[in-house]
């Protein structure tokens, strides 16, 4: 597998009233082709940013990409022109956000709204267009497409309106699709169907997929690899298999003691992380995680940790060693 | 288990500081606040700020240009202008406040209660709102006057009675946004009178609004004021506001330009004062405060 | 027995007409937002109910506690119709009662400092003043895990969890028996949400509360429930003590929720059985005959489309409404 896309030490810097947030601080990491590649982390850690910077759609007061590069298929799209940008958004890069009721436009219809997409990006006349469109209602599971392709916004549900905005992102072939938390506004049922459809299709078009989520559940299912973030920093990444058996950063440890299971017997007590989510506009020297910490060491106030190799393809960022611990 | 608060988030900002912090950003805002402080100082101070008597007149001083005694000259009855203009801006205070004070006292109260009961009293509330604003402001004020007479209090009453339909909109789409929040259904899970939710989580809340229109409002009332002045229907000489000096100095603007000119800059520069810094609370008080 | 119950609630419905016509409005349907529950909640029990959107489980609690009077049916607490009472008398009964809402940033009056959010109740109810407040209210910071010297600060200075605690302080100001928690960790981080559910745990075992816990989330209501009842459309589908409906859940729709929610373990994941439910859920306003879930359930037969099933009793108090089960 090739990869397609590289994140070389991204940095995105805000400038607020409140001083200077470092949403995302030196991020890297690689996503092959056909690869499903899960981002977590809770909110205000950065997984969305660094997400939106791909597309250039951080909006620029007061934001700001500070440096890193985001190479995509060979090339670095923080040096291409503008024109060049919107040339891959929505064709190669397709994005899916959360909140299906704000991304679609109210007043026109679904069957416009895809076909203007299309249209956009591919040379195809009007028919081919529709027929286009009809085919990928269908492909999402919206059963009546030829009644519904001309209905508007508001006449769908939020579960359907999101596989809308699935089959406007898969209209143009896309080579990689980013998904922001495409179901933290649906049901869990629904959330299902969702991923599901995400899931087949991305495995029969061989289409990769960054999903972004705080559900570590969900992650666990879709996922091959992923990347555990806080404050703005990598802390963890691997595959799916690996972090979840072996968790190496007390970050993801704390998370996942901290969640309650169905499937295990019910403990008496969840472990939860101590203390607050971290203040990006003042962090702490070293290591974002120190305050909340129960592995710290003197090293690490003072110290940033950098990501090391635990096992082959799966790294850390945390200078203790936990496997030593036990569990 | 002690919750320890990170170091970013111990500060205490009070509201007020937070706010006049986002006023001091923009620059015209300031220029507003200095104005209208100003304004405030010579209402407040005119006895020990005038240099001399405004109704003090003297005729074979009439029309005099500006000296050292007299900085802005004297008007057509040789009275000094410049004690005229600051005895001016306490009648100019005085009238804005009680203006707004009708208002907000009448209206404020009429739309929360419009919006928080709802259904028939809103809609009888409503409909006498929408009559009252049928009549162009002015001419509603006009037609007091008509009945009432001219003089300076059946002014400020005329001024004060047209704002309060804005003030009765103003409020009830405060309250009716403000009614939907969960503070307001957990004020009443509590088991919260309807009175102290109103007096509590209700009316501490939908102030911005009125703040800001109050602000707009007091430009608004020095210039009706001025311009029912201006007309002869305001005040009744000798007191010194700044629309009938305006009048009385109309005629001689060939000769002597001084004695209109002055006045009508205090009204352009109040009124313009009030308006930026209006402006700038209501930037500052924006929702996007998540106060 | 007959003593243990704290709440009774006895066909209840809350249905919302729905309304034609721009001068003689004439009603052309109901929204059964709550249609037909019966549901029984013991002293010192925590009853989770479950749904998703559209379930009626908000709608529902909303009824319990009075914040909406029902269309039909009874709701006893203590013994005592509280749907009957009138305003007054409510208004001394919600003493007993409180409500723990969803959204921490939403739930506090942002004008009004921490202290006074949390003496409010005993300022209502109570002839409470002065230094007896100030004493109570450091007596609920610490229950809660705040520091009381916060007291005087306003929300907008709280992180989401913090403010969340200032709620359930809250509504423990007048020393309740009974609290509705409103999806009351679905609005917060992950790390965070632990904390609140062990709080929540703690205080029940302290003073002996009464939860009627309304989530969407099943892992979470599993872990803190002592039964769980899951809603469809309005109704309830099944009531099972807590380990019982997730080793035995019977109706195809509990069944179907149960496989849909994903667990945190990709080998657990790769071998799991997983029912999609095609289709979306009907509307509320039109809908189907027979069972509300007929539509989507692949073991739908005749008896299904034609009849509404009761609840009905099939294990030690388990019950099911299902004609197949």
């Amino acid at each position: 597998m090739d990869s397609l896309l590289q994140i070389k030490d991204l940095r995105v810097y805000f400038h607020t009233d409140h001083g200077l947030v470092k949403a995302v601080d030196g991020i890297s990491y690689e996503l092959r082709e056909g690869e499903a590649l899960g981002i977590v982390g809770e909110s205000g850690c950065g997984k969305s940013v660094g997400a939106m910077s791909i597309l250039r759609l951080i909006p620029t007061p007061p934001g700001e990409i500070v440096s890193g590069a985001i190479i995509f298929k060979g090339k670095d799209i923080l040096k291409t022109t503008e024109d060049e940008i919107r040339n891959i958004r929505g064709n190669s890069i397709a994005m899916v956000f959360q909140e299906p009721m704000t991304s679609l436009n109210p007043v026109l219809t679904i069957g416009y709204q895809i076909c203007e997409a299309i249209a956009l990006h591919q040379n195809m006349t009007k028919t081919e267009a529709r027929q286009e469109t009809l085919k990928l209602l269908k492909m999402v599971g919206i059963s009546d497409a030829e009644r519904r392709i001309n209905d508007y916004p508001h006449q769908f549900s939020g579960g359907m309106r999101q596989r809308v905005m699935i089959a406007m992102a898969l209209s143009c072939n896309p080579k990689l699709i980013i998904a922001d938390e495409p179901t933290t506004a649906v049901d869990v049922t629904i959330q299902a169907q969702l991923l599901e459809i995400i899931k087949e299709l991305t495995t029969r078009l061989k289409t990769s997929v960054i999903i972004i989520t705080h559900n570590l559940g969900v992650v666990a299912r879709y996922v091959n690899r992923m990347v555990v973030m806080y404050a703005g920093r990598i802390v963890e990444s691997g595959t799916a298999h690996d972090v979840y058996s072996k968790p190496s950063h007390p970050y993801t440890v704390g998370l996942l003691a901290s969640v309650p299971r169905l499937d295990k017997p019910r403990d008496s007590r969840l472990i939860p992380i101590d203390g607050q989510p971290p203040n990006l506009a003042n962090l702490p020297p070293g290591c974002a995680f120190y305050p909340r910490c129960s592995f710290r060491m003197d090293k690490c106030s003072k110290e940033r940790p950098e990501l090391r190799p635990v096992e082959v393809g799966h790294f850390t960022a945390c200078f203790a060693d936990l496997n030593t611990y036990g569990k | 288990m002690e919750d320890t608060i990170s170091q970013g988030e111990t500060k205490q900002w009070s509201q007020f500081r937070e706010v006049f912090r986002r006023v001091a950003k923009r620059k015209t805002a300031m220029l507003g606040l200095i104005i209208v402080i100003l304004f405030l100082i010579l209402g407040l101070f005119a006895p020990l700020i005038a240099p001399n008597n405004p109704l003090e007149h003297s005729l074979q001083h009439m029309l005099a240009k500006p000296s050292i005694d007299h900085p802005l000259g004297r008007d057509e009855l040789g009275r000094c202008i410049l004690s005229r203009i600051i005895y001016g801006a306490r009648i100019s205070l005085m009238i804005g406040l009680i203006v707004i004070s009708i208002g907000i006292l009448i209206g404020v109260p009429l739309g929360i209660i419009s919006a928080y009961y709802g259904g028939k009293t809103d809609f009888i509330i409503q409909r006498f709102i929408d009559t009252m604003l049928t009549f162009p402001g002015i001419l509603l004020a006009l037609l007091l006057i008509a009945m009432l007479g001219v003089g300076l209090q059946n002014v400020m009453f005329a001024v004060g009675i047209s704002t309060i339909p804005i003030y009765a909109r103003l409020s009830r789409s405060s309250v009716l946004s403000i009614m939907g929040r969960q503070y307001i259904e957990a004020a009443r899970s509590i088991g919260a009178s309807d009175s102290r939710i109103i007096l509590h989580h209700i009316l501490p809340n939908s102030l911005s609004p009125i703040i800001v229109q109050s602000t707009l409002h007091m430009a608004t009332a020095i210039l009706w004021a001025a311009g029912l002045g201006f007309l002869g229907l305001g005040v009744s000489p000798p007191t010194p506001e700044w629309g009938a000096m305006l009048n009385g100095g109309r005629q001689y603007i060939r000769v002597a330009y001084h004695v209109a000119t002055f006045p009508g800059m205090m009204i352009f520069i109040t009124v313009l004062g009030f308006n930026l810094l209006g402006d700038g609370l209501r930037d500052a008080l924006d929702p996007r405060l998540k106060i | 027995m007959e003593n243990n119950v704290l709440i009774d609630v006895k066909n209840v419905s809350m249905y919302f007409p729905i309304f034609k016509g721009l001068i003689r409005k004439h009603k052309i349907a109901d929204i059964k937002a709550v249609d037909r529950v019966d549901l029984s909640i013991d002293r010192g029990e925590t009853l989770g109910l479950v749904g998703e959107s559209g379930s009626g489980k908000t709608t529902l609690g909303r009824c319990i506690t009075q914040l909406l009077t029902p269309t039909s049916g009874e709701i006893f607490f203590e013994g005592v119709d509280i749907c009957k009472m009138k305003k007054e008398d409510l208004r001394l009964r919600r003493q007993g009662m409180q409500i723990i809402f969803q959204d921490p940033f939403d739930s506090l009056n942002p004008r009004m400092s921490a202290f006074k959010i949390v003496t409010e109740p005993l300022i209502v109810h109570t002839t409470t003043r002065g230094q007896g407040l100030v004493s109570r209210a450091v007596e609920l910071f610490r229950l809660v895990g705040l520091d009381p010297g916060m007291m005087n600060r306003y929300p907008h200075e709280f992180s989401g969890g913090q403010r969340q605690r200032l709620g359930i302080a809250r509504a423990l100001a007048i020393n309740p028996k009974f609290i509705v928690c409103d999806e009351p960790i679905s609005a917060l981080d992950v790390s965070i949400q632990a904390q609140i559910i062990n709080l929540l745990e703690d205080l029940q075992s302290k003073f002996d509360l009464t939860y009627l816990f309304i989530a969407h989330d099943l892992s979470v209501v599993r872990h803190i429930s002592h039964r769980v009842a899951v809603m469809y459309l309005g109704r309830i589908v099944e009531v099972a003590n807590r380990d019982d409906l997730y080793k035995f859940a019977r109706h195809p729709y509990t069944v179907a929720l149960l496989s849909a929610v994903p667990i945190p373990d990709p080998e657990v994941e790769a071998t799991r059985e997983r029912i999609i439910l095609k289709g979306d859920p009907p509307s509320p306003i039109n809908m189907p005959p027979g069972c509300n879930f007929h539509k989507r359930c692949s073991l739908c037969t005749d008896i299904c489309r034609k009849e509404a099933p009761r609840l009905r009793e099939i294990g030690h108090k388990h019950l099911v409404s299902c004609h197949l089960a």
